[in-house]
């Protein structure tokens, strides 16, 4: 255990060390606000040139020019050919073709242009034209413009968990503010930070086993230690620096976050009382007490607290077997033929989390959230929108039996591998590393 | 007596037999080599030895005891392919090495002083690993082998890395290391090359060992009673001798090689050689460990 330890200090204190890991610390959570902060300055400097439409109207729905966007929609008198020849030519953007048109049974508009037109932009001409029909309607029924205004009505609907509150007078029901769109975010940003740490850490581990071995300092350490010592020292020391990461990044963003909670007197403790004084808080602090009312909503400290289980429990499941990789292959290209399949579980958690997310009591998403190779990601994005006790006991106990498992499965392969150079690797030659009793 | 007792030790991998029955005494404060064309199983013999892997059967004692885990810590390891972190300094690569023999801090620094001095270099101890030069980091590597002061050293292919100057250097430590009491097995395939160095010495060949024994008594074995002549006039062909061949060394100076016939000793050959020519030199044909190695290989282990 000493040895392994001595191996885990080494690999630790020298990624820790790193400028390049000081670096990605400090600065990334730095970098995301930065980078909404550019994709804005972009977007609102972003000067388009106006597109030209031209419209052929059969139905005497479009009087006059109509712009939207940067688009700018002209009545013209030419016929269909002259029109794709002027598109073709970068003339006009495109044409739109209105053939006549019965408003209760209408048939399809038409629209050519040379790229496909974005999806925003096939509904805001529909839109348009929707908007024109009803407005035909309205005068062909001899409805009153201003009593139609009134039978629209906008309702928004706020959601409530309701939990028990364990207090020093017993226990007693309470109810609190929650938010689908919240527990949306939050369940992506969680499955996608470990998605990240998997991959990125993963490939960590299988580099460091690879260097080691192809600078041959790997048989000078293992006549002082046992492989399968080595491997564990190295994935520890790796899933610790991970660890750091993700620990400095939580406090990072806890001192950010209340620091600006200071600023904005918001007491985040006791949000619940935050709306008796709306009237009294500007606009702007209004909107950053709702955010960090929906937040009180949720438990950030067992969510924080699952995160940092099923993140130490991915890393060892994928870490072992990039590890069992990285000591059988001889180079970078050889291990990409098996990083392939071990990364297919871990990108498909990553298209699973859709479906995850749009319905998290699902039959599929209770079984993604219990399977050891996706539970990773998939249960971190179940967590907001509450997962019964048992599920998360269960799901755990198979992710640890999975670790378990792969930790001496990634040995076996791990204590052959590494003195192993110059042969073809093939999935039969590694089964039989494995199955061999002694080496 | 023997400080390592090899067994009876054999071994399989996946598709071939590495080590079939081997067995060897190696004894206290000696160098012992072991001899063999690449692929012959010497390094799996050495790997067993260092408990990187496991025999199939039989066992290795270390001083009269078998062997076990903590035992390592007894023994230097150097192996064929042998390298170093690269992004690690010198002195913290030698701690690294020294801790897990066994070591705490102040010893490893001692030691790895002392063992600058031994190899002529400056401290090194603050220097980058990637800033070394070639012979400077097989230094490194020596010295992270003997750090802990082990009894037993062991060097596969020792000096196939190193630069002729960096290999006397190394030599003549392992002699001295030996006068302190220290055994040293070194395994190579470069078998003329051993001669001066190894007391004892152990031949395999596909996976089998088909030699082993003292130095000295396998080469007074193996030599076959040729003479080497260096003369002025041709030879004349004597019952006493016969001529195996003559080469011309320079004008009216011929080196030849003669075996003797019957119980005639290498005086009757002098008086009989000095009788038709002049003899500038004269000396028996003792066989290098190649030569032995051929004729052994030859003979296919017939007479074992």
């Amino acid at each position: 255990m000493n040895k392994v330890w001595i191996i885990f200090e080494r690999e630790y204190l020298q990624r820790v060390q790193k400028k390049s890991f000081i670096l990605s610390t400090l600065l990334t959570p730095l970098i995301f606000p930065l980078f909404i902060f550019i994709a804005v300055l972009l977007i609102e400097s972003d000067e388009q040139e106006i597109r030209r439409i031209a419209v052929l109207d059969n139905s005497g729905l479009i009087e006059d020019t109509i712009s939207f966007g940067y688009n700018n929609m002209y009545l013209s008198n030419s016929d269909i050919n002259s029109l794709q020849e002027e598109i073709l030519n970068g003339d006009i953007y495109g044409a739109l073709v209105i053939p006549k048109i019965d408003i209760y049974n209408p048939d399809p508009i038409n629209f050519y242009s040379k790229n496909v037109p974005s999806s925003d932009f096939v509904g805001d001409i529909e839109n348009i034209i929707e908007n024109k029909i009803k407005d035909r309607k309205i005068k062909e029924l001899n409805i009153e413009k201003s009593s139609l205004e009134k039978l629209e009505t906008r309702v928004n609907m706020d959601t409530y968990n309701v939990e028990e509150n364990t207090s020093s007078d017993g226990s007693e029901m309470g109810v609190s503010k929650s938010s689908s769109g919240l527990a949306f975010g939050l369940g992506y940003f969680n499955g996608f930070l470990i998605y990240m740490f998997v991959f990125i850490y993963g490939s960590f581990i299988l580099q460091s086993v690879l260097d080691e071995k192809t600078s041959k300092v790997v048989e000078v350490i293992v006549s002082s230690v046992k492989p399968t010592q080595l491997m564990m020292g190295k994935v520890l020391g790796v899933g610790a620096v991970a660890f750091t990461q993700i620990s400095i990044w939580i406090i990072l963003v806890f001192s950010i976050s209340s620091l600006t909670s200071l600023y904005f007197g918001i007491d985040t403790m006791n949000s619940t009382q935050v709306p008796g004084n709306q009237e009294e808080i500007d606009q702007s602090k209004e909107m950053v007490a709702g955010i960090y009312e929906l937040f009180s909503s949720i438990d950030v400290y067992k969510i924080i607290f699952i995160f940092l289980i099923y993140f130490t429990g991915g890393f060892f499941l994928y870490g072992a077997f990039f590890a069992a990789i990285g000591s059988a292959v001889d180079n970078l290209q050889d291990a990409s033929q098996f990083t392939l399949p071990i990364s297919l579980p871990i990108i498909a958690s990553l298209m699973f989390m859709s479906v995850i997310l749009e319905n998290p009591e699902s039959n599929a998403s209770i079984f993604l959230s219990m399977f050891p190779f996706t539970s990773p990601i998939l249960m971190m994005a179940r967590l907001p929108f509450g997962v019964p006790d048992w599920q998360l006991l269960l799901s755990i106990i198979f992710l640890l039996v999975f670790v378990l498992f792969a930790l001496w499965f990634a040995g076996r392969i791990y204590r052959v591998g590494i003195l192993t150079s110059g042969s073809k690797i093939t999935y039969k030659l590694l089964w039989k590393w494995f199955v061999m009793k002694n080496y | 007596m023997s400080v390592l007792s090899v067994k009876n030790i054999s071994k399989s991998y996946v598709d071939h037999k590495a080590l079939d029955n081997i067995s060897l005494e190696i004894k206290k404060s000696s160098i012992f080599g072991l001899l063999g064309p690449n692929g012959a199983g010497k390094t799996s013999l050495i790997r067993i030895i260092n408990q990187i892997i496991n025999q199939d059967n039989g066992e290795i004692y270390l001083n009269g005891r078998p062997i076990n885990y903590d035992d390592v810590r007894k023994i230097g390891y150097m192996p064929e392919e042998r390298g170093l972190y690269k992004k690690m300094k010198v002195g913290d690569f030698l701690l690294f090495m020294g801790k897990l023999k066994g070591l705490n801090r102040n010893q490893c620094i001692d030691s790895a002083k002392s063992w600058f001095q031994n190899l002529e270099v400056s401290n090194w101890w603050n220097k980058n690993i990637e800033d070394l030069s070639k012979g400077m980091s097989q230094k490194v590597q020596f010295i992270s082998t003997v750090l802990h002061n082990p009894e037993l050293i062991i060097l596969d292919e020792p000096f196939s890395g190193f630069d002729p100057i960096n290999a006397n250097l190394v030599k003549s430590n392992l002699m001295r290391l030996k006068e302190e009491g220290k055994t040293i097995i070194f395994s190579t395939h470069r078998m003329e090359s051993v001669d001066e160095l190894c007391d004892q010495l152990a031949m395999i060949n596909n996976s089998r060992k088909i030699l082993d024994g003292d130095t000295e008594q396998i080469k007074m074995k193996y030599k076959s009673d040729n003479y080497l002549i260096v003369h002025d006039k041709k030879l004349k062909n004597d019952p006493t001798y016969s001529i195996i061949k003559t080469e011309k060394v320079s004008d009216g100076i011929y080196e030849s090689e003669v075996s003797l016939i019957g119980e005639k000793s290498y005086k009757d050959l002098f008086k009989v050689v000095s009788g038709y020519t002049q003899i500038i030199s004269f000396k028996e044909k003792i066989p290098n460990m190649n030569d032995i190695f051929i004729m052994k290989v030859k003979q296919g282990g017939k007479d074992e």
